[in-house]
Order: C-alpha cells, then sequence, then structure tokens
C-alpha cells in the first residue's frame, strides 16, 4: 500500500495547507488509489463524486472545530485524520471486486477500509513530519485482524467511531464515549518535549 | 399520440439567431447530422459563420479542450477583477453550464450565450460583480427551453437554477495557476462545493456582498 503522497508533498504550500484544497485532496487520492492498483491484484475503482462529497463534509467538520486546536495542533492532526476517515467510510468513494471471507490480514478482510485508513494515517504522518519534525511508526493495532473486525462492525453501527480507530491505529490513546468532539489533553510544547532527543553530552577527551 | 411540433414564427420571437438556430436543433427539428452535412455543402465563408451561430464547433470543442483555456482565463479574470469581455464570460460560462447540463436531464437544453452576456453587462464594473452575475443568471435563466418551441422538457427549478450559477461562478472565480488538473474537474469540485451554499442562509442570495464573500471563500477551497 501507497504511503508517499508525492502529490501533497511537492506542493509550495503545507500539507496541512495543501489538504484544505478540494483539488489536491483529489490528486492526492486519485494517485494513492492508482499506486494501490500497481501495487496490488485487486481492482480498485473510485467514485470522484463521492470522494468530493468526503471531502466536503469533512471539511465543514474540521472547520467547524479548528478554533479549538489553537496550542492542540498535534492531537488536532489525529483528529482531522479521523474525521476524515470518518466521512471517507460514510461516503465510501472506493469499491472493491472480489470475496474476503478467509482473509487472514486486515488488507484482504476489508481492503477499501484499509485504503482509507492508510490514506488518513499517510496524511498525517506528512503533516507532522513537516510541521514537527516527526517520523511516525505503525502503531501494533493497524495490523491486529482482530482490532479490525471491531472497528468493521463499530464504524457499520457508529461512523463516528472511525475517529476513535483512527487514534488506536496512530498509536494514540482514542476517546470511545465522545469520538467526534475534539477534547485537547496535552499542548503542543509537551508533546514536543517528550519527543526532543536526548541531549548528547560531548566525548570526553582523554 | 402527440400532435406533430410546429415551427414558430421567427417574426414572432425576440430570440437572436444564434438561439434559434440552437434551440430547432434542440427540439431536432435540424437534426446535428443533417445541420453539419447541410453546413458542409456551403461556402467556406458562410458555412463557417453558420457553424458558429449554430454553436456546433464550441460544443464539439469541449470544456478540457486546450483551445478553450486562454477563453475560460479570461473570463475567469473578469469575474475575479470585475473588469472583462462579456463574450468570453459569456462563451466560458455556455461551455460550463453545457458541460453541467450533460448529465441532467436537461440533456439538450439551450444555452443563450446572448442573455449570459447580458447577464455580465449587468455585473461589470462592480465590487461585487461574481454576486451580482450569479443572482442575474437565477433572474434571467440562460438555459433551459427554447422560449415558443415545443418541448417535453420541464424547466430547471430555481433550486437548480441557483445551484448551476453558483457553480459556474465558484469555477471562474477558483485559481487557475499551476494546477494541471482539468477544467471538468474544476467544475466537479466547484458543483460539489456549491452544494454547501443551498443550506446557508436565503440573505445570501439578497445581499450582494454576503453572497461575493461566500463564492470567494467557496472558491478559496478548491
Amino acid at each position: 500500500m501507497p504511503s508517499d503522497l508525492s502529490t501533497l508533498r511537492n506542493r509550495e504550500i503545507p500539507v496541512r495547507k495543501a489538504i484544505q484544497r478540494a483539488r489536491w485532496f483529489l490528486s492526492s487520492f486519485r494517485e494513492f488509489v492508482s499506486d494501490a492498483n500497481a501495487a496490488s491484484a485487486r481492482a480498485y475503482k473510485l467514485d470522484d463524486q463521492k470522494l468530493l462529497s468526503a471531502f466536503s463534509a469533512w471539511y465543514r467538520s474540521f472547520d467547524a472545530q479548528r478554533h479549538l486546536a489553537r496550542s492542540h495542533r498535534y492531537e488536532f492532526i489525529t483528529f482531522t485524520a479521523g474525521l476524515m476517515l470518518r466521512e471517507l467510510i460514510r461516503q465510501a468513494p472506493v469499491t472493491v471486486s472480489g470475496d474476503s471471507t478467509g482473509a487472514d490480514c486486515p488488507e484482504d478482510f476489508w481492503p477499501e477500509g484499509y485504503l482509507y485508513v492508510k490514506y488518513c494515517l499517510a496524511v498525517r504522518d506528512a503533516v507532522l513530519e513537516q510541521d514537527f519534525h516527526l517520523h511516525e511508526d505503525t502503531a501494533p493495532d493497524l495490523d491486529d485482524l482482530r482490532t479490525w473486525w471491531s472497528f468493521r462492525e463499530n464504524v457499520h453501527d457508529d461512523a463516528d467511531s472511525a475517529i476513535a480507530f483512527l487514534k488506536l491505529f496512530a498509536g494514540e490513546e482514542p476517546n470511545w464515549s465522545m469520538p467526534n468532539t475534539f477534547v485537547p489533553h496535552h499542548p503542543d510544547i509537551e508533546i514536543l518535549a517528550r519527543t526532543a532527543p536526548e541531549p548528547q553530552l560531548p566525548a570526553r577527551e582523554s | 399520440m402527440k400532435p406533430a411540433p410546429h415551427p414558430p414564427n421567427p417574426k414572432a420571437l425576440t430570440l437572436p439567431l444564434r438561439d434559434m438556430l440552437s434551440g430547432l436543433r434542440q427540439i431536432g427539428l435540424v437534426p446535428e447530422p443533417v445541420a453539419k452535412t447541410a453546413i458542409e455543402t456551403l461556402p467556406t465563408p458562410l458555412r463557417a459563420a453558420l457553424r458558429d451561430i449554430a454553436g456546433i464547433t464550441t460544443e464539439e470543442l469541449g470544456l478540457d479542450h486546450p483551445d478553450n483555456s486562454a477563453l475560460i482565463s479570461n473570463a475567469s479574470r473578469a469575474l475575479r477583477t470585475g473588469t472583462g469581455s462579456s463574450t468570453d464570460v459569456a462563451k466560458a460560462s455556455a461551455l460550463a453550464i453545457r458541460h453541467l447540463l450533460t448529465s441532467a436531464p436537461e440533456r439538450s437544453a439551450l444555452v443563450s450565450e446572448t442573455v449570459l452576456a447580458l447577464c455580465w453587462s449587468q455585473a461589470e464594473e462592480i465590487s461585487t460583480a461574481a454576486a451580482l452575475f450569479t443572482t442575474e443568471i437565477v433572474k434571467h435563466a440562460p438555459f433551459g427551453e427554447t422560449p415558443g418551441l415545443p418541448s417535453e422538457q420541464s424547466s430547471a427549478s430555481a433550486s437548480q437554477r441557483k445551484h448551476i450559477a453558483a457553480t459556474l461562478c465558484i469555477w471562474l472565480l477558483a485559481e487557475r495557476a499551476s494546477s494541471g488538473i482539468k477544467e471538468s474537474d474544476l467544475l466537479g469540485i466547484a458543483s460539489t462545493i456549491a452544494e454547501d451554499l443551498k443550506s446557508a442562509t436565503p440573505q445570501i442570495w439578497t445581499t450582494p456582498s454576503t453572497l461575493q464573500t461566500a463564492l470567494t471563500k467557496s472558491a478559496a477551497r478548491i
């Protein structure tokens, strides 16, 4: 599954701004689906209209809560990626032909859902890398098939739970009770202090 | 059985010749293959003139044809600055409206460049030109049934007219520099974003400055 997003990264504007423009969202998602088709034996089919409806719904949700970010941008980036995942699951712009019975990995179990999660994580990682100089590692839950059973069942009943699952897949603490409300916990300065490399002592001269 | 349609008396119509020819093609009195064949038999200067006023050339080129990019850029600049050729604005707008109507039931609806040009002339040189152009289009509906000609098609509703007009202006206001994206994609995006204006307060359609702000903000999301 691709995760480079060169369409978003190679712009004159930062990724966090580019993703707010429908044209770059559309281009990057098309690129992502095209790469997925090239790398897989499956046929991923994209419906542009549904994708744009997902973008529009995501933008409205994002815009309504962006004022809450302020000094909690790190946490808001993951929350925003979760909002995007929710709208992609709701609008279902990608269809994949084939049977998922007997699947032994998340990508086989739910190819569309796996593509949505990977795209949202790729956007999140690109923003964190650019704005916070952080390189995120994949959380173990992303490849756990039992988590994916729960994920698929839960989002079927309540699409908002996709926001909490995205946090889980990103290795953060999910808010299961009110996933669609941004509740900041740690200011950026605290997160940056935690993730900063240990200062290296200069080597003692003998 | 429906009675056969009767061609109207052209003297009784106030439409420009171009719209009348398009209208006749719309209801199938002059099918396009017949019109094309007939036009090809004419001397070159007359052939070119008739091809133009019948709208055949423009429709063949389509929104994404490279020959239309300068026209669309000029119209886009006109809407953003409030100053520009009414011919460019009308032609680019007609291209976009035809494209939008292609997937709608009004597939062969008449799009009047003349009325579009008149709509632009009402809005030109005003700071809220895009908003006024939008409301003029909603008011005069330069697309739909040809007046005076029999048609089985129903006219676009007020809500559809507003959506098409808003889509058109959001598309024209969008930034084009170095985007590398097709015009039809930009128009598709504008159409989706224009849906949001449906849930906006009705006042935006009566206050030009509010509508101008809404259109500009929507275009910035493209």
